[in-house]
């Protein structure tokens, strides 16, 4: 976010608050600022170009109502250059703790609503204390500030579209109680809401209490600080979601992107073992070996964790951290292993998944440091298949589209707790 | 939904259910040095590739009459049609090494000894495992001579294990003896689960998105029949000319290029009776009830005209530039009657259609590129609102239009109130867009039907009962137009260029008190 944008106030226009209750920051604060758009004049202007406005908390809806008005008109007017479309398909509420996440978490939302027009609502949590920020409001808890900002696209003659409509909820860190009665408040009738929260570890007051109500719960196993957070999570999603068995997921569907980027490498994988001949091989699987660049280790472990729940493969035994004992239903032992390769960077973390099967070695591995993985066995000749790392916005939009739907993420995920905690699933 | 797709034995496809894989298999395409073959067919198969949605065993085999780099082409063609451009490398080392081409004539037996060879190396080298697609793009003389020498050369399985399937480009006959003709070919080498005859206008999102609207909301059905509504409206229309296919489109016009197959394909889709299952031989059942049901038109010269208008555009104006008229064109006769625009009048006599005309138009040169299905519905049985000087207020109907190209989606007029201290109804639109609501970009047609193919689904294609049925119908009004022309009793109409077809068109709907949608 480049340095704030001011604006006149239209005189009489839009949503203007009495001057008692002007927030003290900028009127308007611009997102990126892009070479060659204009300086916006007045609130419509910077509503139009995406900048976003401070708005009193109470009357967030009001002052919306009030831009989308006059944007619309404003947009019929000769010469405009955007066209104003509301659509709504989703809520999505979206928390980032402190700034530098705040503006990762923006880029992102700015992406996905280019392909998912919805309501979002930006919950940023601030390292501030009530006592920095100089005054208390009138019920005497910390101060929230609100900002209204229209999100758009380009349609396909260039011009601008305004779409949809973000909300963003600033508080203190210890505010945070106060958000989810505010949220509820925001969120639009009859579309589903989407919650996302990149790692949901971290401490939260308001996490339990909104995340119960949400259509779909989004997280991101690849943010997670370490391999032993997994087990965290698991256990905070059966305990807001009351998962008791691997797929009796609640009313919530719960999504995590890192599971959604190792989706190129669960195809490959799973591709090698297509033929009649190459499956009866798959029962005889008697060690597996995962190759995961240095911040891969998670997303190397839910990768295990997935060919333990769809081989039946329960684990036995520990060594050496990350080498394991599995046995199969058959009842004999697999052996697991899940190393760091020497390579720095590899799609979804993960550098190369080798099954031994009866003697014979069916492997998905990264070529060099190309992005092209290629799939060897001696039932097919090696075929190679450009893996192209799925960028978080679209990640996102798969998140809330049907393909976020998937009950073996639980199970890998769980499965994957079971490797880390050493048993007990 | 039918098909082979894999992973019943394999733990690991589980779950992985966004991603239908269809089982290892060649793509034989006849005619590969054709404008189809570089402008859609490969780049459709690259970004299926891509998105990795081809089998891990799979090849493409070119067959045409001339020598010709065909990978190199193929590469070009790529680099230049695909979704997903420049090729990348990588990928191209897999796909690219999986092209191969056989040159030949297609009426020449040993073509097919060359290819049956050929692809048993294939087999070899690719892991295809004898699971053939043939993809017939060439003109249309030469489907026969194709089908008949892959019969008798051996290339046709009518196993299961290996499988074969044939797909077939339009036009699929130029009549209804033509057509019945060519499916007793198609049926002496084949079962008919075997063939796919291919509507690239089916494989478009929104003609998918009828069914979806109609059968996946419970608001529309109850009221999709003629006690609510009035008209249906069908157009296709382009801007463009004949492009320089003259020869082509003389020979052909707008009933047998746009009518028999992709509008008769909407209006089935619009009119049909729910199925009972989203499965092929169900989908395609309704269908071929609508068209049994269209009631026939009369096929003597002197009536023809009070069911169907046919014109040529003259010379006009498009986008500003002038553009000659159809006579004019090259490769178009002087004297030709082949009409370039077509309007009809048709109804669909069965309970749910009784007494609702479906008004269809679709032409070339005309005001501008939309193709949609315009429903509008009756009017309220009695007017509440009056004006001033006692005029009924309110009269406007409903109409829902779905628009399938350009600017896809969907609207609804309907009548609100104008703000202020009278009442006075006026028309509002409740708008819906494919762009603003879904910004992901749609596959290309040919990518959903080659993969619904290979993946052995046909719903999406038209299964012979449908297409014979529909020259049935057209074949009876080329006859009438036939007849007229050599009595001469009517004059072929004509039309300006960018405009909205001939008045004779108008005259069609305000005997019926009706008039066009401006679309
Ligand atoms: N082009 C389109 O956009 C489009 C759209 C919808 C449907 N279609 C349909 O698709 C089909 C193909 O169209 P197209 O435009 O690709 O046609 P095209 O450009 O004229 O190509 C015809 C192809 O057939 C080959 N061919 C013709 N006679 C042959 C013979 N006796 N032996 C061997 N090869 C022969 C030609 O090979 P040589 O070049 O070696 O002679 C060429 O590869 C047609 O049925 C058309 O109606 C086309």
């Amino acid at each position: 976010m480049s340095a704030p944008v001011q604006t006149q106030s239209e005189a009489g226009g839009v949503g203007e608050a009495p001057s008692s209750r002007t927030p003290e920051s900028g009127d308007v604060r611009a997102r990126e600022w892009q070479e060659g758009w204009a300086v916006p004049v007045d609130r419509i202007d910077a509503f139009t170009l995406g900048a976003a406005i401070s708005v009193e908390p109470d009357r967030i809806e009001a002052e919306l109502a009030g831009l989308w008005r006059k944007a619309a008109e404003r947009a019929r007017s000769e010469g405009a250059r955007f066209s104003v479309t509301r659509a709504c398909l989703w809520n999505l509420i979206v928390h980032s703790d402190g700034d530098e996440e705040f503006l990762r978490t923006k880029r992102l939302i700015d992406e996905v609503s280019e392909t998912v027009p919805a309501r979002i609502i930006s919950l940023h949590e601030t390292s501030e204390s009530a006592d920095s920020l100089g005054y208390e409001t009138p019920d005497g808890g910390p101060p929230i500030r609100a900002f209204v900002e229209a999100n758009f696209r380009r349609s396909g003659n260039g011009r601008r579209e305004v779409v949809a409509e973000e909300i963003t909820l600033e508080a203190p860190r210890m505010a945070g109680q106060r958000l989810p009665g505010l949220v509820r408040s925001l969120l639009l009738a009859d579309v589903p809401t989407a919650l996302l929260v990149r790692n949901p570890t971290a401490d939260s007051a308001w996490l339990p209490r909104l995340a119960p109500e949400v259509e779909r719960f989004i997280f991101d196993s690849a943010r997670l600080p370490h391999a032993e957070a997994l087990v965290q999570v698991e256990s905070l999603l059966r305990s807001l979601y009351r998962q008791d068995s691997n797929r009796s997921l609640a009313h919530v569907d719960i999504v995590d992107l890192g599971w959604l980027r190792l989706w190129p490498w669960r195809v490959l994988v799973a591709s090698l073992f297509d033929s009649p001949d190459a499956a009866k091989a798959l029962r005889e699987v008697s060690e597996i070996v995962l190759h995961h660049a240095p911040d891969g280790e998670p997303a190397a472990l839910l990768l295990s964790g997935w060919l333990c729940g769809r081989l039946r493969l329960r684990w036995q035994a520990t060594h050496d951290r990350r080498v394991f004992t599995l046995s199969s239903t058959a009842g004999h032992h697999v052996r697991l292993r899940v190393e760091q390769a020497s390579v720095q960077d590899a799609p979804a973390g993960i550098e190369r998944v080798e099954l031994r099967c009866g003697g014979h070695m069916f492997a998905a591995r990264l070529q060099g440091d190309t992005r092209c993985i290629a799939l060897s066995s001696h039932l097919q000749p090696e075929r190679v298949q450009p893996v192209h790392g799925r960028p978080d916005p679209e990640l996102m939009v798969a998140a809330m589209g049907v393909g976020g739907r998937d009950p073996l993420m639980y199970e890998a995920l769980r499965h994957s707790a079971q490797l880390v905690r050493g048993g007990g699933l | 939904m039918s098909g082979t797709e894999l992973h019943s034995e394999n733990p690991l496809r589980e779950g992985l259910v966004g991603e239908r894989q269809p089982e290892p298999c060649a793509m034989v395409i006849f005619g590969a040095s054709g404008d189809l073959t570089k402008r859609k067919l490969v780049p459709a198969l690259y970004t299926l590739a891509r998105e990795r949605l081809l089998p891990a065993g799979f090849a493409i085999v070119g067959v045409a009459r001339r020598e010709i780099p065909f990978v190199e082409q193929m590469r070009e063609a790529v680099n230049k049609y695909a979704r997903r451009r420049p090729v990348d490398p990588g990928l191209w080392s897999t796909f690219g090494s999986g092209i191969s081409y056989v040159a030949g004539n297609f009426d020449d037996p040993a073509t097919y000894e060359r290819l049956k060879s050929h692809l048993e190396a294939v087999d070899a080298a690719r892991g295809t495992r004898g699971n053939r697609v043939f993809y017939i793009s060439t003109p249309p003389e030469s489907f026969e001579p194709i089908l008949q020498n892959l019969g008798r050369a051996g290339l046709i399985s009518r196993s299961e294990h290996p499988w074969t399937r044939v797909i077939i480009e339009k036009p699929f006959g130029r009549d209804l003896a033509s057509a019945e003709a060519l499916n007793k070919v198609c049926l002496n080498v084949l079962r008919e689960d075997q063939i796919y005859r291919i509507d690239h206008y089916l494989g478009k999102e929104t003609v998918q998105n009828i069914l979806v609207f109609r059968f996946a909301n419970g608001i529309f059905e109850p009221l999709w029949n003629h006690k609510y509504i009035d008209n249906v409206q069908l157009t296709v229309a382009e801007a463009i000319g004949i492009e320089g296919r003259g020869n082509y489109y003389d020979q052909s016009g707008t009933l047998r290029d746009m009518v028999q197959n992709h509008i008769f394909q909407f209006m089935c889709l619009m009119a049909m009776e729910p199925p009972v299952a989203f499965e092929p031989n169900a989908v395609h059942d309704e269908k071929v009830k609508v068209l049994r049901a269209l009631r026939e038109l009369p096929s003597d010269a002197g009536s023809i005209a009070d069911w169907t208008v046919r014109a040529q555009y003259g010379s006009g104006y498009d986008k500003g530039q002038p553009v000659p008229g159809y006579r004019e064109e090259t490769g178009v006769r002087p004297d030709s009657r082949t009409e370039t625009y077509v309007a009809l009048k048709l109804f669909v006599d069965n309970f749910r259609w009784a007494g609702v005309p479906f008004y269809v138009r679709a032409g070339k040169r005309m005001a501008k590129r939309v193709s949609e299905i315009a429903i509008t519905f009756k009017n309220v049985p009695h007017t509440l609102f009056k004006g001033p000087s006692g005029a009924q207020l309110g009269r406007d109907p409903n109409v829902l239009a779905l628009r399938i190209q350009p600017d896809e989606g969907i609207n609804l007029k309907f009548l609100s109130k104008v703000p202020g201290p009278t009442i006075e109804p006026r028309p509002v639109t409740m708008d819906f867009r494919y762009g603003s609501s879904f910004g992901t970009e749609p596959p290309e047609a040919y990518e959903r039907l080659l993969l619904d193919c290979m993946l052995g689904d046909s719903t999406l294609f038209t299964r012979g009962d449908e297409v014979l049925e529909s020259w049935r119908f057209c074949t009876r009004m080329l006859d009438g137009w036939a007849a007229a022309d050599e009595s001469a009793t009517a004059a072929l109409p004509s039309y300006e260029a960018g405009s909205w077809g001939p008045k004779e068109a108008d005259d069609l709907l305000s005997r019926d008190g009706r008039v066009w949608r401006k679309p």
